[in-house]
Formats: C-alpha cells, structure tokens, sequence
C-alpha cells in the first residue's frame, strides 16, 4: 500500500507524519493539506508572527483596545479557560511571560527582583473577556498557545486525515503523537517514550492502534546547577520550574487532552501522579527519583485502550 | 460557546465537590467543541451544497396614453417569467449548475413615430396586440478551483419562435494579496438569427443572423474587513442585423407621415462600459450598503450613466431583510435617431426606437426576504419578493431632451422567489 | 466624455492605490463572507433586471457576453 514518510519542521519542532493511502495522489492530496493546515495554524497563532492574531492581542496589552475573537481563537480561549479550571490554576496560557527571565543556556539562576515583576504579569483570572473580544489589562502581558499548540495542530491533521479518506497512519508532532489508523494489517503502532535522563533512549514502548499519545517531560529545555534540574515548565504562581515528575506520558482520544493531562501532572509535581490517578486515562511517569506508575509500564497489563473511536 | 468565569469562592467549591468525576469530562468536551468549530472559511471554493431555486416574476408595463397614440393598441407589454437553477459541487474542486428560463409575453409594442396632427409632441403608432410568444433558455455553467484561482465556462441556448440565439463563454479570477485583491476576465460571444413573423411582407426581412463578441476584466479590493470595492470594463463588438424588424421610422416633411422606411441601423457596434461597485457593511446596526456606478460608452454616440444604491437591512439576527433600492439611469441619443425625420438621412440609417432616444428613468424598489441557515440538519432556506417601480421621461436625463419619445415605458415589476441549499 | 471618463479612471485608481492595501487576515473575513455583502446575492433577479434592462434601454447589458433574447420588444 502507498506510504507516506515525511519529516519536516513546523511549530517550532521537528514533526514526522507516516501515512498510508490507497494511491500516491491521495497521499499527495493530503500531504498538501496538512502542510496547509499546518501553515494556517502557525500564520494564525504564532507568536512570532507580526500579523498573527496573537501577536495583535499581545500587543494591544494595557491598551485598552480588546482585540475581536472569531469563533476558532474564541474556542482555544475556552479551552485555556478549562484547562485552568481543571488543574486549580496551574495551567496558565499567560505565564509564558516568565520565560523572559530564564535562561537556559546561561547555567544561570534569574534575576529574583525580575521575576518577582514578571510574576505581576502572569493570572489568566487577570484576563478580560467581553462577548467575543479579549484584552489584556497590563503592558507587557502576554498569552500565548505554545502550552497545547502542537496537540491542537495534531487533532486538526488528524481530521484533515480522515476527511481524505485516510485510515491509516501517525502523526508526530515534537513527540505529540495522533494515530490516525493502526497499519494496513490491523497491527498497532510501536511508540516510543523517551527516557528523560538519556532521551536519545526509549524507556518504553507502546503498542497504539488508534487515539493519541502526549508526553510532557523536564528535559526539553533545563539547566542543572549544584546538581539540581531547572526545567523550561514554570509554576505561574512563583515563577520557579516544578520539581517532582520527570516525565509523564498520557493515552487519550483527543491528542489535546493527552497533552493537557500531561502538562497539568508534571506541573502538580510530586501530587501529579496522584492527579493523574484521578483523572481516568492510561498514563505512565517517572520521577526525579526514577520511581514509576501508572497503567501503561508493560509490566503492568498493557492497557492501552483509549475509549470510544478517534475523534475527528 | 460561553465561557464561564469560575472565579468566586461558592462556585469553585461547588465545582471542586463535583470535580473528580468531571476533569476528564471537563477537558474532554472542551477538547471536542473546539476541534468541532469550523476554521477560517475558504475565500473561494466550490459550492458545498446543492442548491434549487425558483423563481417567478411578472413585468407589466404602464398603458400608453391615448393621447401619445396616434393608432393601434394602448395596452403594452407583459412578460411572465420563470426561472429554475440547479446547482451544486461535482467534485472537491468543481462545481455545475443549469439555469432555465421560460417567458410568456403578449401586448402592444411600439411602431413608428408620427408627428401630431394637432402640431403637439410626436406620437406613437402602436402595433395591434400579438399573440402570446414564449421564450426558453437554457444554460449550463461550470468552474473549476485552484488554490488561488478560478476557471469557469458556459454554454447555452435562447429561442423564441422569431429568435435563436446560441451563447458561449470563458470567465477566470485569479487571486492575490492573502486574496485580498482578485483579478478577473471573461471572453464571450453569441450567434443570434432572427426569423420575424411575418417576415418578406412589407419590407420586412425574412431572416438574419448577428454575432457579438465581448471581453470584460476586472479588478476587486477588500478594502477593509466590511469593505470591498470592485470596478470592471466590458466591450461588446457586435456585427450583422443589429436592427429591429418590428420596427418603422417616419419620414414627415410636413407634419405629416409621408413615407415608412424600415428601421435601419448600423451593421456593427462597438460599446463599452465601465462599472465601479462598492459594498460595505455596518456592523453596530447590521446593515449593509451596495452602491454602483455604470458608464457606457459606444459608437452610435449613445453614452449613459447610471447609478444604483440598495440598503440591506437585516431583522432578528439576519433572519428577515429588507432591501429599498433606487437606480438612476440617463441616456443620450444614438446619432442616427429621430423620433420622425424630415427627409432619409445620406447613410440611410434609420430609427425612431425610443430605446436609442435621450432620456432619465428612476426605478424605486424593494426587497423583503427571510433566511434561515442550517435549518433542519444542515439546509439552507430563503423566500423573498421583490418589486420594482421604473418610470421613464425625457425630462429625467441630464442633458434635457429637446423631443420626448412618446414610447417612453414605466413599469412595474414584480418578483417571488424560493431557493433551498442541502 | 471620454476626457472625464478618463479623469474619474485616473482618480479611483489613485483612491485605490492610496487605500493602503492592508490585507485582511482570513479570520478577520466574516464579515465579507455575509451573504450581503457578496457581489450577487440572488443570481435569478440579477439575470432577470439585466435582462429588462437590456431590453428596454441602450445601454450594454450588466452580464456582459451572455446573451439571451432579442428583446426586440
């Protein structure tokens, strides 16, 4: 059967699609598409992008001017606005104003009077919200979709995928991963967790046939001084990186709930296993102290059924 | 979908009471509306639904005053209509549609021009009432999407028991600036005969045959998110029997009819026209205003203007609508016009038509329509009727006309109309 | 004619070409996309008023090409 294997970068990481279609037009139909889909997603909300609609709204922060939502932004607000309802305020689209004070590379700790004036700028409760229009109240706040981008992009090509006929084939982007149909043959694909204290390493890996895959880990971007892990996931609310998680990895139908499950545990630290216990998916994690859980380690029984059918 | 603001003490306990059961539940059907919410529209695609449309229009025209006429009958013409489309996408890139006329028109029509025997204005000879002639037309129309463009063509037929007329053409828009701007073209062209009834008597011709062949390109902006603006020019070159059969014009060297000629008019012509449109919409009272501007220019020397504006009011968030409209029209002559002549011009030309004749006319209307979208699954409904009042005067142009022509027609019209998309 | 013809072409293409050309971002369209806002909202009335026009006024018909009827009448 035709395949499609492509790598490419996009969102800021490196993505990898495999797909198989019944001839090679359809995987050059959808190809194009996705990389559409993808180009629409980045020109809308990259915060990079002097014209993308982020940018207008950060830009109009502490102006006064509320920025006009159509219904797609409006929604991702929704969802924001969920996911920091559910994880007691830990989930923050406006914290990544925070990263103005860490630098990685530096081996340096921040400026504390820095990010004691960041840490002002950061309270999505802060955030004004009338009908369809935002506005920022403070200069120098900022929102920005990068916590569960990728994972959005993912539902979205996975659609994309189906609404070409495709039923067959994975979507990898920067390790979030949409299975958009198991191989031809019925067989599930092998995913592989990196091991966050030697990530060129699997650590696991497991068998999928459908839903998605999200893992959110402390060794994307950090710093280790005096032997301790700084980390690149800040809590909005003191500005310092979690400790606890090392790694957490998350099975659900929607890769944006995969992603926000695991975003939300590594950022509870030591109580996100806990967390993640109460929130009813298939996840695994391991922690600082290399102790694991959860129901995916396969020496547990591997059960990686997500419920219901992949949502499109 | 709104967005609940938990941000007081009662509501987050209530909330963390019930909250363990509900994370997953939370997340989830946030997750789904947003997955399932329609992203940015494509500018330009082809049509999503199939649509059928009907529509059934009557065209009466005001009697003319005995005291314009100096003989046959008063009462001018009706035309009922029917129109039919259907349309809808053939693949994810194309899109086809059929539309079909048929027309039912009888009454009086214009002959000649005489003078008044009394020494007043001219006066009109009217023909005796025809008979009911009926007119088909069908046409096939398709396109084809790319990316950034468009690529369309049509085909069709005209007949009437006096007239066939076959017509065919190409039409393109190519799209630039984020779509912001497109640029467009058409090539057209369309063979007439014309068998008149009763035609070889009286100097009438047995048949004929005319050709036309036009070109139009244009240029749109999105001006601003509630504004666009376009503006185009069409040339029509036309060649052959490009006179009216039913027609006679009056030679009258002394104030009365001496002779009949035949209405004779050049054997080509060449007109162009230049329209400037503008529609823009007003958010805070949920209106929209469409303005246009027309110059016509060609070579029998007739130049017109005309302006239109209609008001789009919509009701009950854009359930009912209302449209005024208003549309001025001024023509001057076609050099070869009279409404009788003294004696045969050099050229032989001929024609006291008082479509070539100068004058003004405002029509005034109105639209009432009701829309419903995504009614009943996912169908699309409109019901509207629409009526017009045209009255035409030599007075009305802006050049004042030294002669009125005593055929000068009002109208009204009428107009109902049902279409559905599923 | 054809000079003030000519004067108002000069003058709308400088109106356009000083309108700045700011490009609407797609999800800033909706507006655009109303149905009121679309060149021709309902296609049957267009064809029938140009087909009443042409046929009782000198002027080129709004579609340009298609024809239809002699509208010798």
């Amino acid at each position: 059967m035709p395949k499609l294997h492509t790598r490419l970068t996009a969102l800021g990481s490196p993505c990898e699609f495999q797909l198989y279609g019944a001839s090679k037009d359809q995987l050059d139909e959808v190809a194009a598409a996705c990389a559409s889909e993808l180009g629409r997603i980045e020109t809308k909300y990259s915060r990079y992008l002097d014209d993308s609609i982020v940018t207008r709204i950060n830009q109009s922060a502490g102006t006064g001017t509320f920025t006009r939502l159509d219904d797609e932004t409006k929604n991702l607000f929704a969802y924001a606005q969920t996911a920091f309802d559910q994880s007691d305020g830990l989930f923050d689209i406006t914290s990544g104003v925070l990263r103005r004070a860490w630098d990685f590379k530096s081996g340096r700790l921040p400026n504390t009077d820095e990010l004691r004036d960041l840490c002002k700028l950061v309270g999505w409760k802060r955030v004004e919200m009338r009908g369809e229009e935002i506005h920022l109240p403070r200069p120098g706040m900022e929102i920005d979709f990068g916590g569960f981008g990728k994972e959005y992009a993912a539902d979205r090509l996975a659609g994309v995928c189906h609404q070409h006929g495709i039923t067959s084939g994975l979507i990898d982007l920067g390790g979030d991963v949409c299975i958009v149909g198991p191989h031809p043959d019925g067989s599930p694909w092998l995913v592989g967790i990196r091991d966050p204290r030697d990530p060129e390493r699997a650590m696991a890996s497991l068998p999928l046939s459908r839903g998605s895959l999200a893992t959110s880990g402390d060794y994307e971007r950090f710093m280790e001084i005096d032997g301790k892990r700084y980390c690149h996931l800040l809590d909005p609310r003191t500005g310092w990186p979690i400790t606890g998680m090392a790694a957490v990895s998350v099975v659900a139908d929607q890769c944006l709930v995969a992603g926000t499950a695991t975003t939300i545990a590594m950022l509870k630290g030591h109580s996100g296993a806990h967390w993640l216990e109460k929130l009813g998916l298939p996840y695994l994690w391991v922690d600082g102290n290399r102790r694991t859980g959860g129901s995916l380690w396969p020496k547990r029984t591997p059960r990686n059924e997500a419920p219901a059918t992949q949502a499109s | 979908m709104k967005i609940v603001r938990v941000n007081n003490r009662k509501a987050r306990r209530r909330a963390g009471r019930g909250r363990r059961r509900t994370i997953l539940a939370s997340l989830s059907s946030a997750a789904l509306a947003l997955l399932g919410t329609t992203t940015d529209s494509r500018a330009d695609g082809p049509v999503e639904k199939i649509e059928a449309a009907y529509a059934f229009s009557f065209y009466s025209e005001d009697s003319i005053k005995e005291s314009n006429t100096s003989l046959g009958d008063t009462s001018r013409y009706e035309i009922e209509t029917q129109q039919v489309t259907v349309a809808g996408p053939l693949t994810d890139r194309s899109d086809v549609a059929f539309d079909f006329i048929y027309e039912s028109m009888s009454g009086a029509t214009p002959w000649f021009v005489e003078p008044d025997p009394s020494g007043g204005q001219p006066v009109q000879a009217m023909s005796g009432a025809t008979v009911t002639e009926k007119r088909y037309d069908g046409a096939l129309r398709g396109n084809y999407y790319f990316d950034n463009a468009r690529a369309g063509a049509h085909f069709g037929v005209s007949g009437e028991n006096d007239y066939l007329a076959i017509y065919s053409g190409v039409n393109g828009e190519y799209h630039l600036n984020e779509k912001n701007t497109t640029l467009s073209g058409g090539l057209s062209f369309s063979i007439d005969e014309i068998k008149p009834t009763e035609g070889g008597t009286d100097g009438r011709i047995k048949s004929d045959e005319k050709q036309s062949v036009s070109l139009n390109g244009g240029f749109s902006q999105i001006l601003d998110r509630s504004t666009t603006l376009q503006t185009s020019i069409s040339y029509k070159h036309s060649t052959g029997f490009l006179s009216d059969p039913y027609k006679k014009a009056c030679i009258a060297p002394n104030a009365t009819c001496t002779d009949l000629l035949v209405d004779n008019r050049p054997d080509t012509r060449n007109q162009v026209a230049w329209l400037t449109q503008v529609r823009k919409h007003f958010e805070f009272i949920d209106a929209s205003l469409h303005a246009n501007y027309r110059f016509h220019y060609d070579d029998w020397k007739l130049t017109s203007h005309t302006f239109e504006v209609e008001w789009f009011q919509n009701f009950f968030d854009d359930l009912v609508q209302v449209v005024p409209t208003l549309r001025y029209y001024s023509q001057s002559q076609a050099y070869f016009y009279e409404p009788f002549y003294l004696s045969e011009r050099s050229d032989g030309l001929a024609s006291s038509d008082y479509r070539l004749s100068p004058y003004g006319s405002f029509s005034f209307g109105a639209k009432v329509q009701m829309r419903m979208e995504d009614w009943l699954g996912s169908s699309d409904w409109r019901l509207a009727i629409n009526y017009e009042r045209h009255l035409a005067d030599a007075d009305f142009a802006l050049s004042k006309a030294k002669v009125k022509n005593p055929g000068l027609v009002n109208f009204h019209f009428v107009y109902v109309t049902a279409d559905i998309k599923f | 004619m054809i000079r003030r013809a000519l004067i108002l072409a000069a003058l709308l293409g400088f109106a356009l070409s000083s309108a700045g050309c700011v490009a609407v971002k797609p999800w800033d369209k909706d507006l655009l996309a109303r149905p009121d806002m679309a060149w021709d909202d309902d296609p049957r009335l267009a064809t029938i008023k140009g087909h009443i026009r042409f046929s009782k006024e000198g002027s080129l018909s709004a579609g340009g090409g298609a024809s239809g009827g002699c509208g010798c009448n």
